[in-house]
């Protein structure tokens, strides 16, 4: 009997350790809060997802406005229903949720549980800060004229006719993708408050303490992180902008070799070739590292680093001048290849070449964290490998992300999480 | 021009099963064969002054490659292209992070300009349209002067110098004699040479001015200029003795301009090209 008893105990102990006191007796209450200029659709395949397969009803799901600022926004969520309440906040909806946690409302005054926040950005959003000052803007204005560098050079007036066409259509994909996401971020107030270093970022709830179960979800996306989250804004997989740039990248890299060939055997006109695979040069190197790391630089999610080089550089003026000395007679080959070595120097060129670093191809790795936020110190920072911004509203890797978070099967995840099957 | 690029897409392509011909091209009328690497430095004004994205907009970049093409009768031509690791690298942080995308290797050119590209394994990655233009002048030029290969860059007789110059008048270039064995040839709009300059592009508003050693039967140097005569780009020939203790291309610097669309501001390029291995054939029946 005594052993009877003792199994009982320790099986209730496991069951109430794992369940958590307040979960074990009832369904939760999820609360789900899409990000800024985004709508209930961020989590709606979650809600089913999780009210199908966890003990977790459907609770509240709404299409919030979001561009009145973070407070405003926050003023918006619904009341919590009780401790055991999970907040799921997607990118703003992350931030949203500090601040309900740290001025609630009268009405938000009976906290939730828990918060789970995904692609968050924690300590601000540097993309807000760039699309302030036009950064963003002439990002995109320099990427429409470096890639069309190449076509107009090799195939002009016929290019022209695909000039118009392609820098509209080019333009209207960088607006519609690329701005789509951009768009995002320009609703007023909240993007003025996401800035890094705004005033609403440096109000104090960064840097205060929370004692809450937390966690972070952040995505770490694959490059080129521009042309896959582009892809995805686009409504196509991933991959599918990557690989067409990847195309576009090789394509123009032959022209350029081809260019290059032609100038060799061409006996006049060289230099028209070359300033062809200048072109073509141009828009390969735009497409595939110009575009990638001056789109991590206007995430943030860059580092600044530098590489020096060397190369012998012929100078002509100097080689006419040595050549000079041999006006009235006649140069032999001996003598213009002393001339051309005289006049050939090493010269070093430092070159900026910033190295790219994790994100979900909107917000860097460490703010997706809270890295420079002290109120996240508690927080269980999981990974979701390959998963961009926008990917996170439907990506087999979250589904593994939220599984190992409801079955704490991902190491430091809080028991108040743990959420049974059905 | 980038859209149109990817329409021309050719996804549906079984690339486990198609391998690369491994250098396979048929011979042409002109075979070239060479190594060349290039190093674009592009120059950012005001450097203490600029802001991370037009450094990045000025980031210098190098490639080398090993070239094979064929020129055939028709104008048309086939090329293999394959990536080599430059001498100079700047790719040390190429990819943070990693891509899955696997990297091309190869590039094969058919004669209908249809480009296939390889892995390092020699599996299909995709295909593409590759818009190259007719040769059919270069084929046209050796025709005309069998001796005459790889003219632009290349130690030429007196006597393929002189048909040189002489096909560059008949075509309406300028010829003009500088003194000391120095002769200037001025083609573009206006100044005949439509043939070299293809008509109906950028190209035909540009003049080109090249100068000619022709007394060592050399290329020295050539320069390309607007309607306003401002110069668009320069380039200059840098030769090497090789063992054969004959004179080779080396190098060529080009320098170039454009316009910043942001600042408006004049901005230069320069590209060392170094050429290594070249050999060069014609195969006239």
């Amino acid at each position: 009997m005594k052993k009877i008893t003792l199994t009982i105990f320790i099986a209730l102990f496991i069951l109430l350790v794992n369940y958590g006191v307040s979960s074990a007796q009832t369904d939760r209450t999820p609360i789900y809060v899409h990000g800024l200029g985004d709508d209930r659709d961020q989590w709606a395949a979650w809600q089913t997802l999780f009210r199908t397969e966890r003990r977790m009803i459907e609770g509240s799901n709404g299409d919030y406005i979001s561009a009145g600022g973070v407070a405003d926004f926050a003023s918006r969520i619904p009341i919590p229903v009780n401790n055991n309440t999970i907040y799921f906040g997607h990118s703003t909806g992350g931030v949203v949720a500090r601040h309900i946690v740290q001025h609630p409302t009268p009405a938000q005054s009976n906290q939730f549980g828990g918060i789970i926040t995904a692609g968050a950005p924690m300590d601000g959003a540097r993309i807000s800060n760039n699309l302030a000052n036009n950064t963003a803007g002439n990002f995109v204005v320099n990427g429409v004229d470096k890639v069309l560098k190449g076509p107009i050079r090799e195939l002009g007036l016929a290019a022209g006719l695909l000039y118009e066409v392609a820098s509209h259509r080019f333009k209207d994909m960088a607006e519609r993708e690329v701005n789509t996401i951009l768009n995002a971020l320009m609703g007023g107030a909240t993007a003025t408050d996401l800035a890094e270093g705004s005033a609403y970022m440096n109000n104090g709830d960064r840097t205060a303490t929370s004692t809450l179960p937390k966690i972070h979800i952040y995505g770490n996306e694959s490059s080129p992180v521009l042309w896959r989250i582009a892809s995805v804004a686009a409504g196509w997989g991933d991959g599918e902008l990557a690989s067409a740039t990847q195309q576009a990248y090789e394509v123009c890299r032959t022209l350029k070799q081809a260019n290059i060939a032609k100038a060799f055997l061409n006996p006049f006109g060289a230099a028209l070739y070359r300033w062809r695979a200048d072109g073509w040069d141009t828009s390969a190197n735009w497409l595939k590292d110009g575009s990638e790391r001056g789109w991590n630089d206007l995430i943030g999610a860059s580092i600044p680093a530098s590489i020096t080089t060397s190369s012998q550089v012929l100078d002509y003026t100097g080689f006419g001048q040595c050549m000079s000395q041999y006006n009235g007679t006649q140069a032999t080959y001996a003598q213009y290849l002393q001339c051309q070595q005289q006049n050939t120097h090493t010269v070093f060129y430092t070159t900026y070449s910033p190295v790219n670093t994790l994100s979900d191809g909107f917000i860097k790795a460490p703010s997706q964290t809270g890295y420079h936020s002290p109120w996240s110190n508690n927080a269980t920072r999981i990974e979701a490998l390959g998963v961009n911004h926008l990917e996170m509203r439907e990506h087999a890797e979250m589904i593994r992300v939220y599984n190992g978070v409801f079955d704490r099967t991902i190491f430091g995840v809080d028991q108040f999480f743990f959420t049974p099957r059905r | 021009m980038f859209l149109f690029l990817l329409a021309s897409c050719q996804k549906d392509v079984d690339v486990e099963n198609v391998k690369s011909k491994q250098s396979h091209i048929d011979p042409g009328i002109i075979n070239l064969e060479y190594e060349v690497e290039t190093l674009t430095v592009p120059s950012l004004q005001n450097a203490d002054d600029a802001n991370a994205q037009q450094k990045i907009q000025a980031m210098a970049f190098s490639e080398r490659n090993k070239i094979k093409m064929s020129a055939y009768a028709d104008g048309t031509s086939a090329w293999r292209i394959e990536k080599q690791k430059p001498k100079n690298d700047l790719s040390v942080q190429h990819e943070t992070p990693p891509s899955d995308l696997r990297e091309v290797k190869i590039t094969e050119v058919d004669r209908a300009g249809m480009g296939r590209f390889y892995d390092d394994k020699g599996a299909l990655l995709f295909t593409h349209k590759v818009p190259i233009a007719s040769l059919k002048d270069a084929v046209a030029n050796v025709f005309e002067n069998p001796n005459a290969i790889f003219t632009a860059m290349g130690v030429n007789t007196a006597e393929n110098v002189a048909k040189i110059l002489a096909r560059a008048k008949a075509q309406g270039s300028i010829v003009q004699d500088l003194g000391n064995g120095m002769t200037s040839v001025r083609t573009g709009k206006g100044k005949g040479g439509e043939s070299t300059l293809r008509q109906k592009d950028e190209a035909d508003n540009l003049t080109s001015v090249d100068i000619f050693n022709t007394a060592l039967g050399i290329m020295m140097g050539s320069t390309l200029y607007d309607e306003q005569e401002n110069i668009v780009c320069q380039v200059y020939y840098s030769y090497v003795y090789n063992e054969q203790n004959k004179l080779v291309p080396e190098a060529t610097f080009l320098q170039s301009w454009d316009i910043d669309p942001i600042t408006g501001e004049k901005r230069k390029t320069e590209t060392h090209t170094y050429f290594e291995n070249v050999t060069a054939t014609i195969n006239i029946n």
